[in-house]
């Protein structure tokens, strides 16, 4: 079962952060299958709905 | 700079207090419109230190212009949130162009000027380099929050308030994909990225890839198609898929052009919605 749905831009950071990656590196697709040291803390951020300084 | 504000008077000062962002980031445009923010070059001016070295890239003095605007990781982090570079104006009319540039681009110019600020502090004081991409992260995420603590629920964007999601975590047994797309027209830059959750909102699996000579429905496309086919050779069956993309949802529920430019991806992704 595989459904599609619209969501809003706001609260995809997370998503929207390995876009640009995927922009600015120079495979044509990387899979992770950990989650990239340096994106805990938007993960984090999104899943949580926490502002961080 | 003196003249300026004593020209104008405390009147002009308006347009930072009418700023939808917290007062913190207010009142720090306040200080860098009166030169009280403590960049090298302020530093020395007022006989507190002997150089006014950038700390960061030890290329030239720093002050606000170049501790803002112009030093590379500045530069790409006004490029990265804006998806556009953004030329800087002389240095003798900084001050104007702050703000015309912030009333047309809105609050997140604001919280881009606090988070280079913020990133710089970290950098100098604490000995913590963050990535380009991370003070963007930050700066999407603040700008997120900012909008929806500032949107009016009484006025007439109550339907958008009410629009605005955050994680919608998918059933047990099911996982969601979000699939993202970013462009960068300017330096012929595209790329998707998408993550696979769990039904606890926990990070499975990511991906992302390149796209040379960008063309924006070809990116999104792309992205959807890479991340339904890995979830399904994953074994993920029940899939809720999250797209920001009108355009993509509306091209999957309707029938088929096969005259359509992307007319095969298309049907590959179809076949794969219609799995069981």
């Amino acid at each position: 079962m595989v459904s599609l749905r619209h969501t809003l831009r706001e609260g995809n950071t997370a998503t929207d952060f390995l876009a640009k990656k995927g922009a600015l590196n120079d495979s044509s697709l990387v899979i992770l299958n950990e989650t990239p040291p340096n994106m805990t803390s938007v993960l984090l951020a999104d899943a949580m709905g926490v502002e961080f300084v | 700079m003196g003249a300026q504000t004593s020209l104008l008077g405390e009147e002009s000062w308006n347009w930072i207090w009418r700023l939808c962002v917290p007062s913190n980031i207010q009142f720090f445009l306040w200080q860098l419109c009166h030169d009280f923010v403590p960049f090298r070059s302020v530093l020395l001016y007022r006989n507190l230190i002997s150089s006014d070295l950038c700390p960061i890239c030890n290329q030239g003095s720093e002050d606000m212009f170049h501790a803002l605007l112009s030093y590379p990781r500045a530069k790409d982090v006004w490029s990265f949130c804006l998806h556009k570079s953004v030329t800087p104006p002389d240095r003798d009319n900084l001050r104007t162009w702050m703000k015309e540039f912030i009333s047309n681009v809105g609050p997140i110019g604001p919280i881009i000027i606090w988070k280079i600020w913020c990133s710089r502090n970290k950098c100098i004081f604490e000995d913590i380099k963050h990535s380009v991409q991370e003070i963007g992260a930050q700066v999407l995420s603040s700008l997120h929050h900012i909008l929806k603590a500032f949107a009016h629920p009484t006025s007439h964007n109550v339907q958008q308030l009410a629009r605005i999601v955050s994680w919608q975590h998918p059933s047990i047994n099911s996982v969601a994909l979000n699939v993202d797309d970013s462009v960068f027209l300017n330096s012929n830059l595209g790329g998707f990225g998408g993550l696979i959750w769990d039904h606890t909102g926990s990070f499975l699996h990511g991906f992302f890839g390149k796209i040379s000579r960008p063309c924006i429905l070809h990116v999104e496309i792309l992205g959807l198609y890479h991340g339904l086919k890995f979830c399904w050779d994953t074994g993920f069956k029940h899939v809720v898929c999250h797209s920001d993309s009108t355009t993509i949802v509306d091209l999957m529920q309707k029938d088929l052009n096969v005259h359509h430019k992307y007319g095969n991806l298309i049907m590959a992704i179809k076949q794969l919605l219609r799995r069981d």
